[in-house]
């Protein structure tokens, strides 16, 4: 059952999976083409200087890319299963709705996982090239709490788009705009470093919200 | 659906969370408007702060007795600050101070420092670039190549991304031949090759020393300062000044400053208190006679006079911070809420709390939601509401209003 609950949500994403991928894989080259340019301006030497004295950034172009996949993929997920009622179907499967809510949620969230450890590997090995390991984790921790965004918008995009009423869904919106732009303040490379540890409680605490609105469907509530 | 409850009240609770960051985030900016302070400057003529409010010819310029000055009166009282003024005018003294002095005097000896309390608390690569110090040429020029330093130091040609072996154990030779302590605790420098010397780094090593780490012909230049002997250091701020009289400053645990003196590493103290390092912020506008040090702090503005020389209090004067609007609604509304740190450069979430007055309200919302759900509610279900607006206040109501449920356990 699990199974085909997965190629379900398989067949309503994957092109869109494969259009994230493209759109990862172009603005990590673009990355990777600014930096040969900015190196052929400015040396490598004031490049690495730049970084070291000045907190300049590699990867500021990524910052809302996994901000617009999660937000996207919540609603290319669970938008058609909204309409025409087809999540009372879905529920009806006979699994219970706690699971198919979950499966359905790990599906998407081990896609965009997949999704942005292969962009944060690419991008670390490309960076690994030409800047030190110092550089380099510097760069990934800034761009963490990005990729992290781009998870929590995903859970709070479900969240919202499983929820019956428009109501509810404006209402919701408005804790889940908070929690996601306190990961999006400017800051110095690595200044979320400590903030991490929260973020994730969130994203661990946003995953069962879904199951609460997917209950409300369930009793019928419009 | 099994735990409905609890997610219910995970949902209210994260959105409380958010709630204690994102209203009172709001309501200090349309609230919040920052005091405006004079510029002070500390007068060799009159003896005393001289203060300016305001720009151009509507400026209020006035000294500490209350006594006002016209704008030409303000650059004669201070000739340190005017003095380029004062030279086109055709009026500079000869001597100021009883002492004889030039233009070219006056700013070998001017210097501005500035210490901002995110200076201490910021995230860094772990790399640093070194300087050649006597180059033999005018300018200083970019070494090509960075170093780490933590439980070892290792040069990295930047060209090539690898680890230039030889130099780092030249350096990892020299450094514990002088007794540094490895891992290092943290290196303070200024590769800035605009400047017209360099001093390297100051850096603590892991037994508490400062240590002086400068590459001067090409070799390495380690000392122990000493400075590590006598005070426990917490922070080091470089400067770079014209005369070459100090290496920078020195801040230690309980916020006390020092100046690190040339070439003897000297610690000479400032006789003013300590600073709070974590709220305080420090600029010093010196000149050859007197140091005008200003201290901002969360409750005010304090300005010292330091004698030049010694660095000795001669005078000082203090502004209180008066409320804004901000502090009187927060102390009110907000008992507690959420901010994201602005003492360092670090994002982190920090609970800030006003006064007990402001529980007053999260009473008052607490009564008036269980006056407005009694009749529709279970008496249970109303004293949990309750109960979590006491302790949440705004926030916690605005979730649960939002949520349009109650708080249900078990």
């Amino acid at each position: 059952m699990y199974r085909s609950l997965i190629f379900k949500e398989w067949v309503k994403t994957r092109r869109f999976i494969l259009l994230s991928g493209v759109a990862f894989a172009a603005l990590i080259a673009y990355i990777f083409l600014w930096l040969a340019q900015t190196i052929g301006a400015m040396g490598i030497v004031g490049l690495w200087e730049a970084i070291i004295g000045k907190d300049f950034t590699l990867v500021a172009p990524l910052k809302y890319l996994p901000l617009a996949v999660g937000v996207l993929l919540a609603a290319v997920q669970f938008v058609p299963e909204m309409q025409s009622k087809r999540l009372k179907l879905t529920l009806h499967l006979p699994l219970g709705e706690t699971r198919i809510i979950c499966a359905m949620l790990g599906y998407g969230v081990a896609a965009l996982l997949a999704l942005f450890a292969i962009a944060a590997l690419a991008l670390a090995a490309g960076l690994a090239v030409r800047f030190s390991r110092e550089i380099v984790l510097s760069n990934i921790l800034t761009a963490l709490p990005w990729l992290l965004g781009g998870l929590q918008a995903y859970l709070f995009g479900a969240w919202i788009c499983l929820e019956p009423t428009w109501r509810r869904r404006i209402f919701s919106a408005i804790p889940a705009a908070c929690v996601v732009a306190a990961l999006y303040g400017g800051a110095a490379p690595g200044a979320y470093a400590s903030y991490i540890p929260y973020a994730l409680i969130f994203i661990a605490a946003s995953f069962f919200f879904s199951l609460h609105s997917a209950a409300r469907f369930k009793d019928g509530v419009q | 659906m099994k735990h409905r409850n609890l997610i219910s009240s995970l949902i209210i609770f994260v959105s409380t969370l958010a709630f204690l960051w994102g209203i009172p985030a709001l309501v200090r900016l349309a609230t919040y408007s920052a005091q405006r302070y004079p510029f002070a400057y500390f007068s060799a003529v009159v003896k005393q702060f001289c203060f300016r409010e305001g720009s151009g010819k509507d400026a209020l310029r006035y000294d500490a007795t209350g006594r006002q000055y016209s704008e030409s009166e303000f650059d004669s009282a201070l000739p340190m600050l005017s003095y380029r003024q004062l030279s086109v005018n055709g009026v500079m003294p000869d001597s100021v101070n009883g002492q004889a002095v030039t233009a070219h005097d006056i700013r070998r000896s001017t210097f501005v420092f500035r210490y901002a309390k995110t200076d201490v608390s910021a995230p860094r690569t772990g790399l640093y670039v070194l300087l050649e110090s006597m180059s033999g040429r005018v300018d200083l020029a970019s070494p090509g190549d960075a170093f780490r330093l933590g439980s070892a130091v290792e040069f990295i040609d930047i060209a090539s991304n690898a680890v230039n072996s030889a130099k780092s154990e030249l350096y990892a030779k020299e450094l514990g031949k002088r007794g540094f302590a490895f891992p290092a605790q943290w290196a303070v420098g200024d590769f800035n090759t605009r400047k017209p010397y360099d001093e390297g780094y100051f850096v603590l090593d892991a037994q508490g020393a400062l240590f002086h780490m400068k590459q001067v012909s090409g070799k390495p230049f380690i000392r122990n300062t000493g400075a590590g002997d006598s005070t426990q250091i917490s922070h080091f701020a470089m400067l770079t000044v014209a005369d070459k009289r100090f290496y920078g400053f020195v801040f230690d645990a309980q916020g006390y400053m020092y100046m690190l003196e040339s070439p003897s590493y000297r610690l000479a103290k400032l006789d003013m208190p300590p600073i709070d390092m974590q709220a305080d912020e420090v600029l010093i506008m010196a000149n050859m006679f007197y140091w005008t040090v200003t201290v901002t702090s969360p409750k005010g503005k304090t300005y010292y006079a330091l004698d030049n020389e010694s660095p000795r209090r001669v005078d000082e004067y203090a502004i209180v911070r008066e409320k804004n609007l901000w502090d009187k609604a927060s102390a009110w509304i907000f008992p507690v809420y959420i901010t994201f740190s602005d003492a360092t450069k670090y994002v982190q979430p920090k609970l800030n709390f006003t006064t007990s007055a402001a529980l007053a309200f999260n009473l008052l919302l607490a009564l008036a939601y269980a006056a407005a759900v009694r009749k529709r509610k279970k008496p249970a279900a109303v004293a949990c509401g309750s109960i979590y607006i006491l302790a949440t206040g705004l926030a916690g109501l605005t979730a649960m209003a939002l949520q349009n449920f109650e708080l249900r356990f078990g």
